[in-house]
């Protein structure tokens, strides 16, 4: 009962942020999709960070460390630490500049400015908002199984069947209820008040546990010491080249739609230094408690006794739960899972696929003057809505396969930051090749699924490697070569995108 | 040699680095606690927030904030109150 009170309180805190950030609601589309260009470092910095880090960042480093070890933070962590900020540079902040100038709120607004081709945005727009949709099921069923896994007994009466756990479909309805409630009110501005609070939550929650789970296993050296070895180390769990390509995860970021709409909130180019440096700081404080916790649990008993904290046979995405459950107190498991449901922030997602349906399809077919400011925010609320709906229902099919989807989501927006490098970096890059990227690039992509059984097949490997080395690889050839066989993209729009020299 | 090109062979030298082989079987623990490779990637994230700190002061695009928004922009977004 305790653990579900608090993450009814965590929730209220959420709702009366999202009505607080009403009185600094401008109106207008400007503020509703990109608040204006007027956020400031620190909130541009853990708007942006919180948005990054996803479930994964608490439950699955631990359930990783504890299946293959503690290579997890360096293939996983410290990875995203050097590409992320790299792509917040190469990739957000001069697309942050082109986006003031020009208007864009989108990336395909963007891609068809440069390229000047209306059927390039059509053309991405099945691929961009289509890798969004299993990346919203994953958080809401990521938040079903916390919220299920912590009030285990907590109403025996009204929720018999699942052992008196609050069921993952009432809790991902109020979710995503919770968040509708302040994106249909506020956009992107309550989205980013929100998120600050929920960045703060979540990483000091993990500090919380792990201090806790380190007190009661007798210490931080007594909890290593009896740590299976075999975990401590790389071999034996990931080959070096796999270890080597799991670089090429966290590109994806650049390409983002909802990372993008964050980018064009920044009030000016100096709000982006914060977020370089601080950011690989943030990642080592949010995941190291937890890949220790997660190495911990490897060899953890439960006190006074010789069972093990994590028995044999469970999955290994309960492991921070039993870990909390079992060596804290209800307070704390309650706290941590509100700092789960705080890493799951779906809001930008949201709010991403509202404004790339409003933008890219209703105001490019019908133009800009078809429609009132009113009416595009109001068009943009409904499509959110629309496609909340649709994504609650797809919870209740099959789950397995939308799980193993999650890196494939990745792997996919990973595939086309070549392209997006090429466009802001190579005067060269040409409509054509860009065109033949998107759908090279896509079919690969599908052809790649399709071979690891959809997805199923978790250790499928392409010469040892991941198969977003082969994506990245295909559509930087693509680019390429299609780019010098094709004419050069004429001078008025070079001129138009490459004006800017740094110091 | 620049303070660019030293910051960009100071990424390089990370990004080689990365790939701690020499750890990859070594279970010692550092202070008891932290296995080794862990340990060294904690380090490694840290040095690459200070090469964060160099871009960030040494290289620094410095016009990007003096581009003006052109009025006449055709999908411009609108801004000001609800009309």
């Amino acid at each position: 009962m305790i653990p579900a009170l608090i993450i009814g309180l965590y929730l209220s805190i959420v709702v009366g942020i999202g009505i607080v950030s009403v009185r600094y609601f401008r109106g207008g589309t400007a503020d509703y999709f990109v608040a204006s260009r007027s956020l400031g470092p620190i909130v541009l910095f853990m708007t942006v960070f919180g948005t990054a880090m996803t479930a994964f960042a608490m439950v699955g480093s631990t359930a990783e460390t504890f299946d293959y070890g503690v290579g997890t933070f360096g293939k996983l962590a410290s990875w995203s630490a050097l590409v992320h900020p790299a792509c917040f540079f190469l990739i957000g902040l001069p697309l942050w500049s082109l986006g003031k100038r020009y208007g864009y709120v989108t990336q395909i607004e963007y891609f068809r400015d440069r390229f000047q081709s209306s059927a390039l945005g059509y053309a991405l727009f099945p691929v961009l908002a289509g890798l969004l949709i299993p990346y919203v099921l994953i958080g809401l069923l990521g938040v079903g199984s916390v919220v299920g896994g912590v009030t285990v007994g907590a109403f025996p009466e009204a929720f018999a069947a699942t052992r008196g756990a609050i069921p993952p479909s009432l809790t991902m309805a109020v979710i995503s209820a919770v968040v509708l409630f302040y994106v249909f009110i506020g956009g992107a501005r309550s989205a980013a008040l929100v998120n600050v609070f929920q960045t703060v939550v979540f990483v000091s929650m993990g500090l919380l546990a792990f201090w806790l789970i380190a007190d009661t296993l007798g210490g931080m050296e007594a909890a290593s010491a009896a740590a299976k070895p075999a975990m401590a180390v790389r071999a034996g769990n990931i080959g070096e080249l796999e270890f080597f390509t799991y670089f090429f995860i966290p590109l994806s970021i650049g390409v983002f739609p909802h990372v993008f709409q964050n980018f064009l909130t920044a009030r000016s180019a100096a709000s982006f230094k914060l977020l370089l440096v601080m950011h690989p700081v943030a990642i080592l404080l949010a995941w190291l408690p937890c890949i220790l916790i997660g190495f911990w649990a490897t060899g953890a008993m439960v006190p006074g006794g010789t069972v093990p904290v994590v028995p044999g046979g469970i999955s290994s995405n309960a492991v921070l739960g039993l870990m909390v459950a079992k060596l804290t107190s209800p307070v704390v498991s309650g706290l941590v899972a509100a700092g789960v449901l705080a890493a799951i922030s779906l809001d930008a997602q949201f709010i991403a696929i509202g404004t790339m349906f409003t933008r890219d399809i209703v105001v490019h077919h019908f133009g800009p003057t078809r429609f009132s400011d009113r009416a595009l925010v109001n068009i943009a609320r409904g499509f959110i809505v629309l496609m909340v709906a649709l994504t609650y229902a797809m919870t209740f099919l099959e789950t397995r396969q939308i799980f193993a989807l999650g890196t494939w989501c990745f792997t996919g927006y990973a595939g086309l930051v070549p392209l997006l490098l090429a466009a802001l970096h190579w005067r060269r890059v040409t409509a054509p090749a860009a065109f033949t990227a998107v759908t090279v690039t896509a079919v690969t992509w599908l052809a790649l699924f399709v071979a690891a059984d959809f997805g199923a097949n978790r250790k499928f490997l392409l010469g040892g490697m991941l198969p977003v080395a082969t994506l990245v690889l295909v559509c930087t050839l693509t680019v390429v070569i299609v780019s010098l066989f094709t004419r050069p993209p004429p001078d008025h729009l070079l001129a138009k995108f490459f004006p800017i020299k740094t110091s | 040699m620049s303070k660019r090109a030293l910051i960009a062979a100071y990424f390089v030298l990370l990004f080689v680095l990365h790939q701690d082989f020499w750890w990859q079987a070594d279970a010692r623990l550092v202070f008891g606690i932290v296995p080794v490779s862990l340990a060294y990637h904690a380090v490694w994230t840290l040095l690459v927030a200070f090469g964060w700190w160099l871009v960030a002061t040494f290289c620094w695009p410095t016009n990007l904030d003096d581009i003006p928004a052109p009025a006449d922009s055709p999908i411009a977004v609108k801004s000001g109150p609800l009309r």
